[in-house]
């Protein structure tokens, strides 16, 4: 460790404790060993600042010196590094990247590129990037890489540029760029290996889109390599830019790759190909047997295809050919959805399905269901077939799981649900779940059912069967962790205190780690997966899973009266990096395919089942708004970052268009208070009510809670000075935890009273005609008491 | 209807119908960028066109992970992951992604000489599976799926089916058969002789 270095992480720490008075010293003390030491001055101010952002005139100390239009610079690396720190803290990012470039315009080193470039890599600037690549090419003594290596990196940076950050470009550099890098790219031909040449055609291909003349060089350069070796990238490039009427080419070429590779896309262009080349039904049909086998699931669909290019319709021959096989494997759902426009007689798929019922196995039924040739055979089928349940294996999944999803569907999928709904949906999930423990169709359900309920502790023990971990974090843990604040804030439970925090080290460490990866990918030249890193880094940046949970994780803290300060910084910090790339977007990741019935299932309209799961960009720009405005309330002072981020609304935009009634209630009255002086804080507190709609479900507790913190943020909130409003709200308090064991009281008696409804009548019946037991209030009773032990001391 | 697809980072947002099953290895994050960039050509998906991905982001079935290791007689590929989601099974999908790495690198500019891989002893079915696609036991690696609590084994002698692997391996033509042994179960190594 330099002793900058050294020096900075003691300041840094003095800067935490608030300790300013020793900090100065510490820094005078060095400034006696170094008195002209640049880095030294800078670290003097950055201390100043965050003594005192407000009074802090950074215009007049920093950026008339170092900024876009200062005349200063340096080239002293810490310091250089020192000074992106403290702009990119001020929001200054191109000024930030722009002291590298200053740097080193003024006395030219590859350290200091290579250390622009890095730090462009971090900041994802793609436009910095590609500067900042093409200065490391002149420094050939000091570079471990020859300077063409360089003229790859400037092009992925460049091809990054146009694809992800266009708003970057001038009009000027959106004509010149791509010809400067064309240049230098065909300035380091012949091409050393796939990864070059993926390079130059991804460049071509980005940088000229529909350019035919750079789809023919693209063409070029793939067809050699198909001789002696099989690229996949080459593949694609060649199938998307070689010319559709070179019949021959294409014909010959793709024959030639699909001797080695069963894929369906050289398929299609042989087939298309092949027929403008005189070819007939039957030479293709056994060209392409010759080529993957009489077998091939590829082999048998592409008949449909050849049908199509010759006849305009899939004949019965085809289709009995696809089925013999394939009738009982579950690929043939998607398979025959696909062409199911195409057949003449749209009775012939079931007409043909039923020829092999005698080998009818619980794949062949599953696929008539899901095929919706059959609706009303799920009990029927589902007995049939469960004693296959008993022998299958028991880390393979059963297709007896389809029809109870069938069973079930009319009353997940649906905008309205009754208490007696869910109860019964779960005595079908939760016996079915018995029979086929690892069936993850089955238990996302049971797991969205419960949290529909409210009765997270039950969501999370199935959860944890998933074992949900690393990048699947932030696809599947919207499942349990949305408004985890308002729904189940018990600090000592596993569901936050262990399994929130290991989720966490996705963003905390991998997240951190990217940049890392793609610098070892340019300096390895492993050049072809960098721009799906970019985009990769770019959606977890964003993530609206990761920024809900940093919103709930602060209401935690108003909920619990804890300490916010660190978790507000680290907030700020992971939007200043979402700011820095140029485009204010969250990026929604999570996986909503993962609850099938992807047909019926609108992520806009959300059936009530999942209304839990109604959390969207705005809902994120609302509450994060909410934080910094609560944040900023004690200064009596407008906050930058509430007003950047509520810019990022449309003007009709209203929160209540994206929140519960509670959210909506809370960000009215703080809004209130931080805009209005509370000038209609008593009337919006009237608003604040215990939900009294029936079923209680996951929104009365929410409701309750998301109350509760509101009320004990106000509270705690100095500068409400009005003496009856704080009575006000001091009685709302009250009122609203006297009314807690209420709630829960009722609550327990619905579920008792939705659990006897099965004991008699046709929903008892379906139970009784499967084997199942209803579901007994039991375990879900004593869930809810978890809970409510959990609420009712906030 | 399935294409033979590139692996990018993106594609692992997508994952959970793959690797929700028990039996797949979700691993870190860091592992997959190891992959992706150490083997780029090397770690690739299949992805099935019949899927409509306007309503389903489901539409990747199944992927595979390879590299290249080894020196002279030993230079070889190696299968670390291959994995197919349950609505794609029983279509020989996996022996497709097997096949496509094979031709990948009996090819140029990879070239190996063998490709090999690890199952359980008591993986029976995946046996079969690899034996059908032409590989055969090498040799036995005792306790290589040993727990930190199992220790590292201290004999060959000592065999347990659930703890040891077979090395299976397939030689390609240029090996001219040096890698293939009719007794390869009576042959035994500890873990470290796997190491390239």
């Amino acid at each position: 460790m330099s002793v900058w270095e050294k020096l900075e992480n003691q300041t840094n720490e003095l800067i935490a404790k608030s300790n300013f008075k020793q900090c100065y010293q510490v820094i005078d003390q060095y400034k006696a060993r170094y008195p002209k030491s640049i880095y030294l001055q800078i670290l003097e101010a950055y201390v100043k600042y965050k003594q005192s952002p407000s009074k802090f005139n950074f215009e007049a100390s920093l950026l008339a010196a170092y900024g876009l239009e200062g005349q200063s610079y340096t080239i002293d690396q810490d310091a250089l590094g020192l000074l992106h720190k403290f702009f990119f803290e001020l929001e200054k990012y191109e000024d930030a990247l722009h002291v590298f470039e200053k740097a080193n315009a003024k006395q030219p080193s590859f350290e200091i590129s290579y250390l622009w470039f890095d730090r462009a890599l971090q900041d994802c600037n793609f436009k910095q990037l590609g500067k900042a690549s093409l200065q490391l090419s002149k420094f050939p003594k000091d570079s471990v890489q020859q300077p063409r290596e360089y003229y790859f990196w400037n092009a992925i940076a460049t091809v990054a540029l146009f694809k992800f950050q266009k708003h970057r470009l001038s009009s000027q550099e959106e004509k010149i760029l791509p010809l400067l890098t064309y240049k230098n790219l065909c300035n380091a031909k012949p091409f050393k290996n796939n990864e070059e040449t993926i390079v130059f055609c991804t460049a071509c291909e980005i940088l000229f889109p529909n350019d035919a003349e750079k789809s023919k060089e693209i063409c070029k350069e793939t067809l050699p390599s198909f001789d002696d070796s099989v690229d996949l990238y080459q593949k694609n490039f060649f199938l998307k830019h070689v010319e559709r009427d070179d019949h021959q080419l294409i014909f010959d070429t793709c024959t030639k790759i699909l001797k080695s590779l069963d894929d369906y896309e050289l398929m299609k262009r042989i087939v298309i190909s092949g027929k403008a080349l005189g070819k007939s039904q039957q030479d293709l049909y056994e060209l392409i047997d010759g080529l993957v086998g009489t077998k091939s699931r590829n082999g048998r669909l592409i008949r449909f295809e050849i049908d199509l290019v010759f006849d305009k319709t899939i004949c019965e021959t085809s289709l009995k050919y696809y089925l013999e096989i394939f009738h009982n494997r579950p690929c043939c759902v998607a398979d025959i959805n696909h062409y199911r426009e195409n057949f003449d007689n749209p009775d012939l798929i079931s007409k043909m399905l039923d020829s092999f019922e005698d080998t009818a196995d619980p794949i062949h039924d599953s696929n008539a269901v899901k095929l919706r040739l059959e609706t009303n055979k799920n009990v029927h089928y589902y007995n049939k077939h469960k004693a296959s349940l008993k022998t299958k294996s028991k880390t393979d999944y059963s297709l007896c799981s389809t029809f109870i999803l069938a069973l079930i569907e009319k009353h997940i999928i649906n905008a309205s649900m009754t208490l007696e709904d869910s109860i019964f949906v779960l005595s079908l999930l939760e016996n079915y779940q018995k029979e086929d423990p690892n069936n993850y169709d089955t238990k996302v359900w049971l797991i969205a059912l419960y949290m529909y309920l409210g009765l997270t502790p039950m969501a999370y023990s199935y959860y944890q069967d998933l074992s949900v971990k690393n990048v699947q974090v932030d696809s599947m843990d919207y499942l349990i962790y949305s408004r985890f604040s308002s729904l189940f804030p018990h600090k000592q439970h596993d569901y936050l205190n262990k399994t929130l925090h290991e989720h966490d080290a996705l963003y905390d460490n991998s997240l951190n780690r990217i940049s890392q990866f793609i610098s070892i990918s340019f300096d390895r030249k492993s050049y072809s997966k960098i721009l799906g890193m970019f985009e990769f880094q770019d959606r977890l940046l964003k993530s609206v899973g990761r920024f809900s949970k940093l919103c709930d994780s602060i209401n935690m803290t108003y909920i619990c009266n804890d300490k916010r300060t660190a978790l507000i910084e680290s907030l700020r910090e992971n939007l200043r990096q979402i700011e820095s790339t140029g485009d204010f977007q969250f990026s929604d990741n999570r996986d909503w395919s993962i609850f099938g019935f992807s047909e019926q299932l609108d992520k806009k309209n959300l059936p009530e089942s999942l209304s839990y799961l109604n959390i969207d960009q705005e809902w994120t720009i609302y509450n994060l708004a909410k934080i910094f405005m609560i944040d900023a309330i004690p200064t009596g002072k407008q906050s930058d970052i509430v007003n950047s981020l509520l810019n990022k609304l449309t003007e009709d935009s209203l929160p209540s268009q994206h929140m519960t009634s509670a959210e909506n209630i809370s960000f009215m009255i703080i809004n209130d208070i931080y805009s209005n002086d509370a000038s209609n804080l008593s009337n919006l507190l009237n608003d604040i009510s215990v939900e009294t709609r029936e079923p209680t479900t996951w929104r009365a507790i929410q409701t309750y809670l998301t109350h509760i913190s509101t009320l004990k943020t106000l509270d705690n909130m100095k500068r409400i000075k009005d003496r009856e409003q704080k009575l006000q709200i001091k009685q709302k308090l009250t009122e609203l935890r006297n009314q807690c064991d209420d709630l829960f009281t009722k609550y327990k008696e619905q579920i008792i009273s939705a659990c006897n409804t099965l004991q008699t009548g046709e929903r008892h019946d379906i139970l009784t005609s499967l084997g199942y037991a209803p579901l007994g209030p039991e375990n879900l009773t004593a869930s809810i008491v978890e809970v409510q032990k959990a609420v009712r001391n906030l | 209807m399935t294409t033979i697809q590139p692996f990018e980072a993106t594609d692992l947002f997508k994952l959970n119908n793959v690797n929700l099953d028990t039996l797949t290895e979700n691993f870190p994050m860091e592992f997959y960028f190891e992959y992706l960039i150490l083997w780029p050509g090397l770690f690739f998906k299949s992805v099935e066109e019949t899927v409509n991905v306007k309503n389903s982001n489901h539409n990747i079935s199944g992927y595979m992970m390879g590299k290249t290791e080894g020196k002279g007689q030993d230079w070889h590929t190696h299968i670390t992951a291959v994995t197919v989601c349950p609505e794609f099974r029983r279509i020989a999908l996996a022996s497709k992604l097997c096949n496509s790495l094979e031709a990948i690198t009996d090819s140029s500019p990879h070239n190996v000489n063998f490709i090999d891989l690890f199952v359980k002893c008591n993986n029976t079915l995946a046996i079969k599976l690899y034996e059908q696609l032409g590989y055969d036991v090498f040799r036995r690696v005792v306790g290589y799926y040993n727990q930190p609590s199992d220790g590292y084994p201290e004999t060959l002698k000592k065999i347990n089916d659930d703890k040891d692997a077979f090395d299976m391996r397939k030689g390609m033509a240029r090996d001219k058969g040096k890698s293939v042994r009719t007794d390869g179960r009576k042959h035994k190594c500890y873990p470290h002789d796997v190491k390239f």
